[in-house]
């Protein structure tokens, strides 16, 4: 029963600490319990210090967040290649913190929209080289591809206000990272520390430091890339 | 504010030229470059230059000059910048140039002290020359006044051992009655214990994060080691100083006889309090210490569960391959799921319609509770009619009635017309009534409404008392069944 209270709890918040976690940390049957519940929603708990985190597992899950509550964030008239986008500006915002194999820490104390905005323009710019057969290679199978994502972001142009700072209604590049910004405060992976300075919260620097970063994690998350590059290959050895 | 504006810029002037003494190294960090020295750097062969000299005076061999600059520059970075022997001569000579400019003059500093107001001109020297060998036609230098002090400058004991400093110079100042400036002291150890502090917080942040190999906890370890002891030092170094304020203010305070001696104990008390208070956080520093080893060590005993990479390129590893394989969209999804919230199922239970509602909206006008008024004119004319119709009605009870004394109002309701018995004033007369009941005329009420009807009973009284059952004459109307008795004036006398 205490490890179904942790859980609940854990569900709700996403993050416990204090009082409520003591039988998780005391009581090694509490622990597994509660582990093999996180499991089952293809979850993990970690434990940093004193606080526990239940992370999502990368991967797909009818149990993790789903497509169109992430739609409704982003508004009336998102698609998903709205939300995609979304995601591909979220992984940018965390790798520009973490770029470095020297050290394991953040590598930044923050970064700007306008910066961002950069990086993401030069990453949708190496997807662009890749020419338009390769990026349709995976059209058949889903729903969704990066041609679309391309011309998303294309079709939010940015010319018209270049001096300005907009986070209104306009469909722009820049509001169109506001609304992640906005997205990822709810999910508190980023905080706020100065106009326009955006940061990384200890959730998401423990989500990267302590599953990313961990071995046994951390070959899941390859397999899990990997298993798009295997396909590719099975295709093409069709003839075995 | 004036108090801080005047110790803000308190030894302004001493400050700055502590800054102007740097100067000449930044210059040669920024110097101009041609093509052939472009990867020189200038700065730490400047700063290597000044070490140089300085260890040569600590082990009192004074006749250096160029050469020997040069040899010692070219045996610690020649292999690593190729550059000639006499390139090297060169670069001595440049340095020496800067720090002592050959036409002789001294580095100046022009600035404009803000303490004292007035425009200071700071002149300093570096290098000094220490001796000339005519015969060899050799000059030696040796590091001037400015030359130490910028040495003495960029020794790093400041930063760790900042609060035993602040201690020691505490001590001084109070054991020579500078009262003022241990005050000072005081708050700047304030500050080093609040970076302090800041250092530890963000120390546990890392512990909780990197714990993820026996080698970094060890790394970790060893750094919560070294700021426990270096707290549990302080500390007793605190007690001692306490202590030490203690008895100079119980010293200060057997003669208290001037009021400059009264003033300075009066400096003395809050110097011992504010002692007291930034031992009092520094005490909470050494407990958030051990705080800080005991998760340091739980965070060791969860490494043993897992191995952590050392080094992750999150930059390299998942955003490049995602966009440059590239894979699907899908799988950054995939990815970015890991930092959002579990799906939360969002449902309608039955019970929430036990829940609190809201049931009326704000925007609605609020409701008016006063009862409507009514001007005195339309009062006046509702009871002249009022008196009319009860005497109206009273007529003709009385008509009905005659000669019997009593009569039940069910007989009654039969036997009058039925334009009274529909009418809502009969009903109100016999409420009226019952309430007065025993009625009788009275002379000097000329307001009241039944002034008309009591009138018409000559004096005699009139009882009304309920009994059993409800009747109901008119449709609309239904009242208790009452009896009705005319008693004479002198009856009831």
């Amino acid at each position: 029963m205490q490890a179904f209270e942790i859980f609940a709890a854990l569900m709700g918040n996403g993050e416990q600490s204090g009082k409520e976690i003591e039988p998780y940390l005391l009581n090694d049957d509490v622990r597994s319990l509660t582990e093999q519940f996180a499991w089952r929603v293809d979850s993990v708990i970690v434990q940093a210090g004193d606080i526990l985190y239940l992370i999502p597992k990368t991967g797909f899950s009818p149990f993790h967040l789903k497509m169109e509550e992430v739609r409704r964030e982003l508004g009336v008239n998102a698609t998903n290649a709205d939300v995609y986008m979304m995601y591909l500006c979220i992984l940018i915002f965390i790798g520009e913190f973490y770029c470095s194999y020297q050290s394991s820490n953040i590598q930044r104390d923050f970064l700007t929209v306008d910066e961002w905005l950069d990086k993401v323009g030069e990453r949708i710019e190496t997807l662009r080289e890749h020419g338009e057969e390769a990026l349709l290679r995976y059209e058949k199978d889903f729903d969704c591809n990066w041609i679309a994502i391309i011309q998303k972001w294309d079709a939010l142009n940015d010319i018209r206000e270049s001096s300005f700072r907009q986070a209104g209604r306009t469909v722009t590049r820049i509001s169109f990272l506001y609304k992640t910004c906005e997205f990822m405060k709810k999910q508190q992976i980023l905080m706020e520390i100065g106009d326009d300075e955006y940061t990384l919260t200890e959730k998401a620097q423990i989500i990267v430091q302590r599953y990313f970063m961990e071995t046994q994690y951390n070959r899941g998350i390859l397999q899990f890339m990997y298993q798009y590059d295997g396909r590719k290959e099975n295709e093409n050895a069709g003839n075995i | 504010m004036e108090r801080v504006m005047d110790d803000a810029i308190k030894g302004y002037g001493e400050r700055v030229k502590r800054l102007a003494i740097m100067d000449p190294l930044f210059r040669l960090k920024y110097r101009k470059r041609n093509e052939e020295d472009e990867n020189v750097d200038w700065f730490s062969m400047g700063l290597l230059s000044l070490l140089f000299f300085f260890e040569c005076m600590l082990q009192r061999q004074f006749k250096k000059g160029v050469p020997e600059l040069s040899d010692f520059l070219y045996s610690i970075c020649g292999k690593r910048l190729q550059l000639s022997r006499s390139r090297f001569h060169q670069i001595a000579e440049t340095i020496v140039q800067t720090y002592r400019d050959p036409t002789g003059k001294r580095q100046e500093e022009q600035y404009w002290d803000w303490e004292t107001r007035i425009t200071e001109t700071y002149s300093f020297s570096i290098l000094k020359t220490a001796g000339f060998d005519k015969s060899e036609n050799r000059q030696y230098y040796t590091l001037d006044e400015a030359g130490i002090e910028l040495i003495f400058a960029t020794k790093e004991y400041y930063s760790e051992f900042r609060i035993s400093i602040n201690q020691l110079l505490i001590r001084k100042q109070l054991e020579k009655g500078e009262f003022v400036n241990a005050l000072t002291e005081i708050h700047e150890m304030r500050i080093a214990v609040e970076v302090i502090r800041e250092q530890m917080r963000r120390l546990g942040m890392d512990v909780v994060r990197n714990i993820v190999s026996d080698e970094t906890y060890q790394k970790f370890l060893q750094i919560v080691k070294d700021t426990h002891s270096r707290l549990v030092r302080e500390d007793e170094e605190f007690k001692e100083l306490y202590n030490f304020v203690m008895d100079t203010t119980q010293k200060q305070s057997a003669d208290l006889q001037t009021s400059k001696d009264l003033k300075a104990y009066e400096q003395l008390l809050q110097i011992s309090k504010e002692l007291g208070e930034v031992h009092h956080l520094h005490q909470l520093l050494l407990k958030e210490a051990i705080q800080l080893k005991n998760k340091a060590f739980d965070s060791a005993k969860q490494a043993l569960y897992s191995i952590g990479l050392q080094t992750f390129h999150f930059d390299h590893e998942i955003v490049s391959r995602l966009v440059s394989s590239p894979l699907p969209p899908l799988a950054a999804k995939g990815l970015a799921t890991t930092f959002t919230s579990l799906h939360r199922h969002r449902s309608w239970s039955l019970l929430t319609v036990f829940d609190k509602q809201r049931s009326s909206s704000f925007n609605q006008e609020p409701t008016n509770y006063g009862y409507p008024e009514v001007d005195d004119e339309q009062v006046e004319q509702n009871r002249q009619i009022q008196q009319k119709n009860f005497s109206l009605i009273m007529k003709q009870v009385l008509e009905i009635m005659k000669e019997s004394r009593e009569i039940e109002l069910k007989e009654l309701s039969e036997l009058l017309p039925s334009h009274i018995v529909n009418h809502r004033s009969y009903y109100d007369f016999w409420l009226v009534l019952h309430q007065r009941s025993p009625a009788r005329w009275e002379p000097d009420r000329d307001g009241d409404v039944m002034n008309g009807a009591l009138v018409q009973l000559e004096g005699d009284v009139l009882v009304v008392t309920e009994c059993i059952g409800v009747i109901q004459p008119a449709p609309r109307f239904a009242i208790q069944n009452m009896r009705v008795e005319r008693r004479l004036k002198e009856r009831e006398i």
